[in-house]
C-alpha cells in the first residue's frame, strides 16, 4: 500500500500560466503531489523513457492538446504504440471542448477529458481518485 | 433537262407531261369504246332490220298459204285471216322500213309495197268472184237445178208422147249429168268438166228444142219455160266457171307472180342486210383491233415516259436528298469538319444545300463557344476553388485566432486573479486598478467568444432537429431580464418544423434579445413576434415599439462590431452580423423597416424543408 498522497504527475502543458494555476489549485488542497512538467509531448515521451526515472509506477499524465511541437493527440498516438508505455493514465486538460478532440482523445482510451476552466474541481477529482485507485505497474506487463 | 429550271417546275412539267399522256390514252380509250358502242348498235339495228325482212317473208309465206285456204274453202273466217295478214305485213312492210334506211332498201321495200298492193286489190277481185262464184254455186245454181228438176218433171208428165217423154227424160239426164260435172268443176276445177256440163247441157238444150217444134201450145209455153230455165243455168253456170276460173287465174297466176316479186325483193332485202351485217361486223373488229392497239402502245408509251421522268427526277432528288439528309445528321450531332454537297446547284436543292452550309457555320461558331465557355467555366471553377480555399482559410483563420488570443487572456484573467488572492495587503486603489483590468479581460473575452460564433456561423451544418418555435420563443423570454414589463405578443400558431435547430435558435433569440434590449419604454412597450408562410420559407417578423434605427444605419447595423443608438445597453455589436451571416447561408434574407422612434421591425425567412437546403449545399459545395 502506497502512500496515495505521493501521487506522480506528469503535467504535459506548455504554457506557464496554466502550469501556475494547476501548482496554485494542487497547493491549496494540500496535496503533496511530485508535479513533473513536460512543455511538449516530445519531452513529455523522453521523460518517460528515461531510464534514470526508476519508479514503482508511471505518472499520472494530466494532458494538455493545443502544444506546439508535438502535440496532445500525436503525443497519445505514440504513447499507445509504445508497449512499456501504453499502460498509462491520461487525463485530458484542455481549453477546446470540440468534439472531434474529445473523440480522438477517448479513441485512444484517456481516463477522462476535462476542460481547464474548473481546475478546482478537476484537482477535487484528482484527490477522490488517488487515494482510491490501484494504479498499474511501472514497464506494463510484459507479453510472455 | 433544263438546267435552270427549279425542281418544283421540273417535277411540275413531269407530271404534266405524264397526265397530258395518260389523258390522251384515256380519250383514246374511251373513243374506241364509244366506236365500239355505236357499231354495236348498228349491228343490233342490222340485226333488227334483217329480222324484220324475215317477217316479211315469213308473212309473206303465210299470206299465200291462207289464200290458197280460202280459194279453197272460200269461208269468211279465213277471208278475215288474209285480210288480216295483208294488213299486218304492210304494218311490217313499214317497220321493216323504218329499219333499213339506206336507199337500196328503202326502193327495195318501194317495190315490195307495190306489189303487195297489186296482190291486195287482186285478192279484192279474187274475193269479189269467189263470193259470186259461192252464192251462185251454192244458192242459185241449186236452186236453179231444182226448179228445173221439177219442171221437167211436170213437163214430162204432161206427156203424152212417148217418143217425148223419151227425149225429155234424156233431157233430164243430160241435165241431171251436166249438174253433176258443174258440180264436180267447182270441186276440182277442171276445164274438161266444165266443158263437159255445157256439152251436156247444149245437148239438153237442143232436146229441148227438138220437141218444142212438135209440140201442141199447152205444152210449148212450158218446155219455153224450161229451155229458158236451162239457158239461164248455162248462163250462171258459165258465170260461176268463169268467176272460178277467174279467181284461180288471179291467184295462180298474177297474184303468185306479185308475191313471187314480193319474195324476190325480200330475198334481196335480206341479202343486203346480211352484207351490211358482214361489213359492220368487219368494220367493228377492225376498229376495236386499231383502239386495243392504240391503247397498247399508249400504255407502254406512258410507262416509257413515266419511267424516263421518274427515274431522272429520282436521279436529281433522291440522291441529292439522301446526301443532304446524311449531312445534315451529322450536323444535327454538332459536328463541324462535314463537306456539305451540291452547293453549287440553282434549285432547291442547291437552296437546301446553302442552308446546311449556314447550318455547318453555325456549329463551328457554337463548337468555339462552347470551348470558350468551357474554358470560362473551368476558370469559374478554379476561381471558386480558389475562393473556397480562402473562405476556409479565413474561417479556420477566425478560429484559430480567437482560440489562441484567448489563451493568453486566460491567463492575464488568472493571474490577476492570483494577486488579489495572494495578497491581502493591498491598497484600495491597486485593487481597483486590478479590478480594471479583470473588466477589460472579460469585455476582450466576450469580444473574442463573439469573433469565434461568428465564424462558426459560417459553416452550415444540417442537423435536422424538430423545432417547436412557440416553445423557442416562450422559452427564450422566460430567460430574458424584462424590467419593464414588455409585453410579449405572439400566436400559438407558431409553426413546429423540422430544422438546423441551432442556427434557428440563435437568429431568433437574438432578436429578440435586441427587441427588448433596445426598447426603452417604461411602460406600455410592446414585442410582437408572428409567423407566415411565403413559397418554401418561413417569413419570421419581430416587431416592437422601441427606440427605433434611422434608416441611415439600417446597412452598418448588420455589420461586424457595428453598434447604434442607446450606448448605455450592453452588447458586442456582432449580434445582427451573425444573424445575418446565418440567415443568408440557409438561403433566407434578413430586413430591417424601422425609423427612429417608431420602433423596428425585423423580418428574415427561413426554409420549411432542409432538403432544398441540402440540395442548394451540395450544389453549392459542388460547384464551389
Amino acid at each position: 500500500m502506497s502512500n496515495r498522497n505521493n501521487v506522480a504527475l506528469l503535467l504535459v502543458e506548455d504554457d506557464t500560466v496554466d502550469i501556475m494555476m494547476f501548482k496554485r489549485a494542487v497547493k491549496k488542497r494540500n496535496l503533496n503531489y511530485v508535479i513533473d512538467v513536460a512543455t511538449d509531448g516530445r519531452a513529455a515521451l523522453d521523460q518517460l523513457r528515461d531510464p534514470k526515472r526508476s519508479q514503482a509506477t508511471s505518472p499520472v499524465i494530466l494532458l494538455d492538446l493545443n502544444m506546439p511541437g508535438m502535440n496532445g493527440h500525436e503525443f497519445l498516438e505514440e504513447l499507445r504504440n509504445d508497449d512499456s508505455l501504453r499502460h498509462c493514465i491520461v487525463f485530458v486538460l484542455t481549453t477546446s471542448g470540440h468534439v472531434r478532440d474529445k473523440t480522438l482523445a477517448y479513441n485512444k482510451n484517456v481516463a477522462g477529458y476535462f476542460l481547464k476552466s474548473n481546475l478546482d474541481g478537476i484537482v477535487a477529482m484528482l484527490e477522490q481518485y488517488s487515494t482510491y485507485v490501484e494504479l498499474p505497474v511501472a514497464g506494463g506487463i510484459q507479453p510472455v | 433537262m433544263w438546267p435552270m429550271a427549279s425542281l418544283k417546275s421540273k417535277i411540275y412539267a413531269g407530271f404534266g407531261i405524264t397526265s397530258v399522256l395518260l389523258l390522251v390514252n384515256g380519250v383514246l380509250g374511251y373513243t374506241g369504246i364509244v366506236k365500239t358502242q355505236e357499231s354495236s348498235k348498228s349491228i343490233r339495228d342490222i340485226h333488227k332490220a334483217s329480222s324484220s325482212v324475215q317477217i316479211i317473208d315469213r308473212d309473206v309465206q303465210e299470206l299465200r298459204l291462207s289464200v290458197r285456204r280460202f280459194i279453197q274453202d272460200g269461208h269468211d273466217s279465213q277471208r278475215q285471216k288474209v285480210l288480216e295478214l295483208i294488213s299486218s305485213l304492210e304494218e311490217d312492210i313499214e317497220a321493216a322500213k323504218s329499219h333499213n334506211l339506206d336507199p337500196d332498201s328503202q326502193e327495195a321495200f318501194l317495190l315490195v309495197s307495190e306489189h303487195l298492193r297489186g296482190y291486195a286489190e287482186q285478192f279484192d277481185v279474187v274475193m269479189e268472184e269467189r263470193k259470186l262464184r259461192a252464192s251462185l254455186v251454192q244458192n242459185e245454181l241449186p236452186r236453179l237445178g231444182q226448179s228445173i228438176d221439177e219442171m221437167f218433171q211436170s213437163v214430162t208428165q204432161e206427156l203424152s208422147d212417148t217418143s217425148q217423154k223419151v227425149k225429155f227424160i234424156e233431157a233430164q239426164q243430160r241435165f241431171a249429168s251436166s249438174q253433176k260435172q258443174l258440180l264436180r268443176y267447182f270441186t276440182n276445177p277442171d276445164s274438161t268438166l266444165a266443158n263437159e256440163s255445157v256439152t251436156e247441157l247444149e245437148h239438153s238444150m237442143r232436146l229441148l228444142a227438138e220437141s218444142l217444134n212438135s209440140q201442141n201450145s199447152t205444152n210449148k209455153a212450158d218446155i219455153q219455160e224450161l229451155s229458158n230455165k236451162l239457158q239461164d243455168f248455162e248462163r250462171m253456170g258459165l258465170r260461176a266457171v268463169q268467176a272460178t276460173r277467174g279467181y284461180l287465174f288471179l291467184v295462180n297466176v298474177l297474184m303468185s307472180g306479185e308475191a313471187s316479186e314480193v319474195a324476190h325483193y325480200s330475198k334481196s332485202l335480206m341479202r343486203m342486210t346480211n352484207k351490211r351485217r358482214a361489213d359492220l361486223s368487219n368494220e367493228v373488229k377492225t376498229a376495236t383491233e386499231k383502239t386495243k392497239d392504240t391503247t397498247q402502245l399508249g400504255i407502254i408509251l406512258v410507262l416509257l415516259v413515266a419511267l424516263v421522268l421518274s427515274s431522272r427526277l429520282a436521279y436529281l432528288i433522291v440522291t441529292p436528298i439522301s446526301r443532304l439528309t446524311s449531312t445534315f445528321k451529322l450536323l444535327a450531332e454538332g459536328k463541324t469538319r462535314v463537306t456539305v454537297p451540291e452547293t453549287n446547284r440553282a434549285d432547291e436543292i442547291g437552296e437546301m444545300a446553302k442552308a446546311a452550309e449556314v447550318f455547318r457555320s453555325q456549329n463551328e461558331q457554337t463548337q468555339t463557344l462552347l470551348n470558350q465557355s468551357r474554358e470560362l467555366s473551368y476558370q469559374l471553377v478554379k476561381h471558386s476553388e480558389d475562393l473556397k480555399a480562402i473562405n476556409e482559410e479565413l474561417d479556420s483563420f477566425a478560429y484559430i485566432a480567437s482560440h489562441d488570443l484567448r489563451s493568453p487572456l486566460r491567463g492575464i484573467s488568472q493571474l490577476t486573479s492570483c494577486i488579489v488572492e495572494d495578497d491581502d495587503s493591498l491598497k484600495e486603489e491597486t485593487s481597483e486598478l486590478l479590478s480594471l483590468i479583470q473588466e477589460r479581460i472579460t469585455k476582450m473575452e466576450d469580444l473574442l467568444e463573439n469573433l469565434l460564433e461568428y465564424s462558426r456561423a459560417g459553416r452550415v451544418e444540417i442537423e435536422p432537429e424538430l423545432v417547436d418555435v412557440h416553445m423557442l420563443v416562450s422559452d427564450t423570454i422566460e430567460l430574458l431580464n424584462n424590467p419593464n414589463k414588455v409585453e410579449f405578443i405572439y400566436s400559438e400558431d407558431l409553426p413546429k418544423f423540422v430544422t438546423s435547430k441551432t442556427p434557428f435558435e440563435q437568429v431568433l433569440q437574438n432578436l429578440i434579445t435586441n427587441a427588448l434590449k433596445y426598447n426603452d419604454n417604461t411602460d406600455g412597450g410592446r414585442i410582437e413576434i408572428s409567423c407566415q408562410t411565403e413559397g418554401n420559407r418561413y417569413l419570421f417578423v419581430v416587431n416592437d415599439n422601441g427606440s427605433g434605427i434611422s434608416p441611415r444605419h439600417h446597412e452598418r447595423i448588420f455589420k461586424m462590431y457595428q453598434r447604434v443608438g442607446n450606448s448605455q445597453v450592453e452588447g458586442s455589436g456582432m449580434g445582427l452580423a451573425i444573424v445575418k451571416k446565418q440567415v443568408e447561408s440557409y438561403g433566407g434574407t434578413i430586413t430591417v423597416d424601422s425609423d427612429e422612434g417608431r420602433g423596428a421591425k425585423f423580418s428574415f425567412t427561413w426554409p420549411i424543408s432542409l432538403q432544398e437546403e441540402i440540395h442548394t449545399t451540395e450544389l453549392r459545395e459542388a460547384h464551389v
